[in-house]
């Protein structure tokens, strides 16, 4: 009983939160971001709360009770594969709220500001941990809205840079049409199984070899374009550079992994490895491509926040390519990736949220020898850089690894070597950021202002994680194990 | 007992290192001094124990699943190597008079983490601890040289060595996708049953690693940065730890390496140029180092492509004792330029490295205090013209001109693919379809709406109008009206026949019922009466 509860609670919480927020946005001027994170922080315990369930072999899940139309039955359940998400969401919600308190100045419509970026992180958990297909779409299409409203209200608008409005649109439009791919491979699965339910879609569907490659196709372009990987990335940088910080940090470090979700969830888990097989080859390519475009991308750029939107791209080629790899060490390192790249990516935005908080510059050529005026912003970018950059003992590397090890195992020696050393590109963008911000000398002089304690404590927090999360790996490689039992039929 | 020594190899210089920081932050330089020198000691100490112990495995654990048990071996060459190289850090910390406040703790950090991969058994331990090193000898030129020159340096440093590393990793998933186990003396005895390409692959990654670390032509160029760096970590760090790995790399895979023919050609032919230029320079300089490392390096090389593991241990062994020589003579050099400030040499060491150089560069300067056009100088010029024009044109002109170049090149493809995809293709072009949209929208909105619709209603009301109009006519006054209008005037027609028929009549029976009325009442008038 109680599980199922916590599991309503985990969506429940944010979205009552954010109603009230909302309704009584008057009252709340000056508390909104406290109750926010204070819901977050519930939503998180009832999250917490249902591990020891799955540890113990039980999956909890709860019917709503509700039919809209027949073989449509709204349900939630947490597994194996949800857990790593749903946990990357909520602590990202809640970093983001806790980082939007020094980012964003109370006015009037705040309440509105973290009602949204709730509704946008109980979009994403509610997306993780959605059991039907109607549900999985509803909150899919939740998440964008509220991320769009945030971007068309509170965006910010560098100088010469895109309109917010523009951004908003491209960004709802562009991920719009990767849900409708996502949409029409739903309804036909919908149609083939005749219920929505996903217990009943793993079992298996009765699908010609044609249609199984159509549905496979539309999930991974779907899905891709949530992802980002190139060339579906287009919406990503000019949304990454204009959504305020705290939304910034909730697209990068967990909204894009809701595709790898989706993936894992669909194509992976309700289709064999038969099935899969001829895409295997093909995704590793776009993923190394993707690697490596990316971070090309970010060395030509000069924009700091755009540098670390274009890592994204960079950094989802890799996990593109572990889960081409289809074999346990590849999945397990992309779904792994999906964790740690959440960790540092929301740790490099906040780096670069207080170097523009603090010195009103967001250009390289105007930056530099910040490392002596910005000590703990410093130490933390560097720990986000290296980790970034694969160095052993912060956690990308486990990952990293993981996947590489995963491409030899496919006997691809070629495409594994060159994600390999395009992975140098990686150290080279991260070196050339942070040398150039940090070290030298200051190139223009700057009234620096204080950064806030509310955007310093996350960013250490996350610094921490990163070393804590390399060091010790086993915990979290342990959960992700599980969901191999789930895969492709049990690769595991 | 043994689990007792590794400890101290490996943690002792971690915490001395942090404790001896801390002091000096506190503003006790020579206690910092002597904490360094009695942490350098005691791992001395710890790695003569251990190098002359029994062999012997160390269980680590296991740091993630699927990697297997990290382990620790004793005996062999690697205890050897981390013996020779903790002693010289113990020389080096206790010479060493002026440095920065982190510089001890890099150096302690690069001590641990270079005895580590000496006595690793496990690949993954292996890697960690020379990517540790790589950061520690990034660290260096940061933490010392400083501003864009020693950020510049650092970054190529750690880039170059990567490079390096990436190779090994490559190797290293390889050997364990082929024989399961990350173990290193297990996969190294899998690699003979590999596919001939696959063991090329190995190979390959192998060489680069060792290339690097030991800093061969043209792989040399990360220990660029040694020139503006002290004693300790210059001649330390750069000469002797990681040279000292690279070549115990190359020991342990030098069977590896000589199964690849192409790979020996590769190693031969660089080994040659390396060989030139080296000596060209030694004697153009009057100096042995820095050249004396890389030529040693090509040596072994050369003895690993010919698979003479021994000769590489023993280049190892006997060759870091030189190594440390040739580098104290060549930072004399520098400090002579300047470029180190205070008193940072090592007075003895450096007098041997300056003898030998002198002795090197004899010749030249026995011809140089002939008169010019004298037998020997003309024979000398020509020779000294063509090692010159080598040196400028390989080092600077080819390698840092190249690195420059290549640097310059990444980011002009970089910017040209972001200008030509990102802006021109991607952005452009959805600006373009956004316009081509617009424009299709309007065009179909003023074809369909306008001309076909708009239009198309606006004829079909005029044809309705006139159909109604025709209709109207047709069947509202032609026909219709017409025809009511015409049994009208025929019902009128009729009926004033009628009307006139009848009302004659009419008035004839009027009369006669008149006529009838009177007779009625005059009959019941008469009769009444």
């Amino acid at each position: 009983m109680w599980p199922d509860i916590c599991l309503v609670l985990v969506l429940a919480i944010p979205i009552v939160v954010a109603v009230v927020l909302a309704v009584f946005r008057r009252v709340f001027v000056r508390a909104a971001g406290a109750i926010a994170a204070g819901a977050a922080v519930l939503s998180l315990c009832a999250a917490i709360v249902l591990m020891p369930e799955l540890s113990a072999g039980r999956s909890p899940a709860v019917a709503l009770g509700v039919r809209p139309m027949p073989g449509v039955d709204l349900s939630l359940r947490l597994d194996w594969v949800s857990l790593p998400f749903l946990l990357t969401e909520i602590v990202v919600t809640l970093l983001a709220v806790v980082y939007g308190w020094g980012y964003h100045r109370p006015r009037a419509n705040t309440p509105l500001f973290y009602a949204l970026l709730l509704v946008f992180g109980a979009g994403m958990s509610g997306t993780t941990i959605a059991d039907d297909t109607v549900l999985f779409y509803t909150f899919w299409e939740l998440m964008l809205v509220a991320s769009v409203a945030l971007i068309l209200v509170w965006g910010d608008e560098p100088p010469g840079g895109p309109r917010r409005q523009a951004v908003a649109f491209k960004y709802a439009i562009f991920t719009h049409l990767g849900s409708l791919m996502v949409l029409v491979a739903l309804l036909i699965l919908h149609d083939a199984a005749g219920h929505d339910s996903f217990s009943v879609l793993r079992q298996g569907v009765t699908l010609s070899p044609g249609l199984t490659t159509t549905l496979i196709t539309l999930f991974l372009l779907g899905f891709g374009v949530k992802m980002a990987v190139f060339p579906l990335h287009i919406w990503l940088p000019d949304a990454h550079t204009v959504a305020p910080m705290p939304v910034t940090i909730m697209l990068a470090a967990a909204m894009l992994s809701m595709g790898i979700y989706g993936i894992l969830r669909f194509p992976m888990s309700m289709f064999p490895i038969e099935s899969l097989a001829p895409f295997s080859a093909p995704m590793m390519v776009v993923g190394v491509i993707s690697e490596i475009y990316g971070a090309l991308m970010a060395l030509a750029e000069r924009d700091v926040k755009r540098i670390i939107a274009y890592s994204s791209v960079s950094q989802m080629g890799y996990i593109l390519f572990g889960l081409g790899t289809l074999n346990a060490d590849g999945i397990v390192g992309g779904t792994l990736h999906v964790i740690y790249h959440a960790i540092v990516k929301a740790l490099l935005f906040a780096v670069v949220g207080i170097i523009i908080h603090t010195t009103r510059r967001r250009r390289l050529e105007q930056l530099g020898g910040l490392g002596r005026l910005l000590p703990v912003t410093a130490a933390c970018a560097a720990v986000g850089i290296l980790a970034i950059s694969g160095v052993p003992l912060l956690c990308v590397f486990v990952s990293e690894w993981m996947i590489f090890a995963g491409g030899f195992h496919t006997g691809r020696v070629a495409l594994s070597i060159a994600s390999l050393f395009g992975s140098l590109l990686t150290v080279a963008y991260a070196l050339w950021f942070g040398s150039q911000v940090f070290l030298g000398i200051q190139r223009e002089e700057v009234e620096m202002l204080r950064a806030p304690r509310a955007m310093v404590v996350p960013t250490v927090v996350l610094a921490v994680l990163a070393i804590a999360a390399g060091l010790f790996p086993g915990p979290v490689i342990g959960w992700v194990t599980k969901e191999l039992s789930i895969l492709l039929g049990g690769i595991g | 007992m043994v689990s007792v020594w590794f400890t101290g190899l490996f943690v002792v210089p971690v915490v001395g290192g942090l404790a001896s920081t801390a002091v000096r932050s506190s503003g006790r330089g020579s206690q910092s001094r002597s904490l360094a020198v009695v942490t350098a000691c005691l791992a001395a100490v710890c790695a003569a124990v251990l190098a002359f112990s029994a062999e012997r495995e160390v269980h680590l654990g296991t740091w993630w699943p699927g990697t297997g048990a990290m382990s620790l071996h004793t005996g062999g060459v690697g205890g050897y190597a981390a013996l020779a190289t903790s002693i010289v850090a113990v020389a080096a910390v206790a010479d060493q008079r002026i440095v920065r406040r982190y510089t001890i703790l890099v150096v302690m950090v690069a001590l641990a983490a270079a005895n580590v991969a000496f006595y690793a058994g496990h690949f993954l331990l292996r890697y960690v601890a020379l990517e540790v090193v790589a950061l520690s000898v990034a660290a260096a030129p940061l933490i010392e040289a400083g501003g864009a020159e020693g950020t510049r340096n650092a970054r190529l440093a750690y880039v170059l060595l990567r490079v390096g590393d990436v190779g090994l990793l490559s190797a290293i998933l390889l050997l364990m996708d082929a024989s399961g186990t990350l173990d290193i003396a297990t996969a190294l005895s899998a690699a003979p049953g590999l596919d001939p390409a696959w063991l090329a692959w190995v190979a390959a990654g192998m060489t680069l690693a060792a290339w690097v670390k030991i800093g061969v032509w043209p792989l040399a160029l990360w220990k660029r940065a040694r020139r503006s760096l002290s004693p300790l970590t210059g001649m330390w760090l750069y000469d002797v730890v990681v040279p000292n790995l690279g070549l115990y790399l190359l020991y342990r895979t030098s069977s590896l390496i000589a199964s690849s023919t192409p790979l020996r050609w590769l190693i031969f032919a660089s080994a040659g140029v390396s060989g030139v230029l080296g000596i060209a320079r030694m004697v153009l300089r009057r100096q042995i180092e820095p050249e004396f490392g890389s030529l040693l390096g090509a040596v072994a090389l050369c003895c690993a492509a010919l698979d003479q593991g021994t000769f590489v241990a023993a280049l190892l062994l006997a060759g870091t004792a030189a190594r440390v020589v040739f580098a104290l003579s060549a930072h004399r050099e520098i400090e002579d330029l300047g470029a180190v400030r205070g008193p940072a040499f090592y007075p003895r060491g450096s007098a041997v490295g300056r003898w030998l150089g002198a002795l090197v560069g004899k010749p030249r300067d026995a011809v140089e205090s002939e008169a010019p056009g004298g037998g020997s100088a003309g024979l000398w010029r020509p020779i000294e013209t063509a090692a010159e024009l080598l040196d400028r044109v390989v080092e600077h002109d080819v390698l840092e001109q190249g690195i420059a170049w290549l640097w310059r090149s990444i980011e002009s493809v970089a910017a040209l693919i972001h200008r030509a995809v990102e802006r021109d293709l991607l952005d452009q072009g959805i600006a373009w379809l956004g316009r081509w949209t617009q424009s299709a929208a309007e065009a179909m909105h003023r074809a369909m709406e306008r001309d076909l619709l708009d239009q198309g209603i606006a004829w079909l009301g005029r044809r309705t109008q006139s159909a109604a109009a025709a209709m109207h006519h047709a069947i509202e006054r032609e026909g219709f009206e017409r025809f009511i209008r015409e049994v009208a005037q025929t019902v009128n027609a009729a009926g004033r026949v009628l009307q006139r028929w009848h009302t004659g009549r009419l008035r004839a029976n009027l009369r006669w019922a008149l006529a009838a009325l009177l007779i009625a009442v005059v009959a019941f008038s008469l009769w009444g009466w």
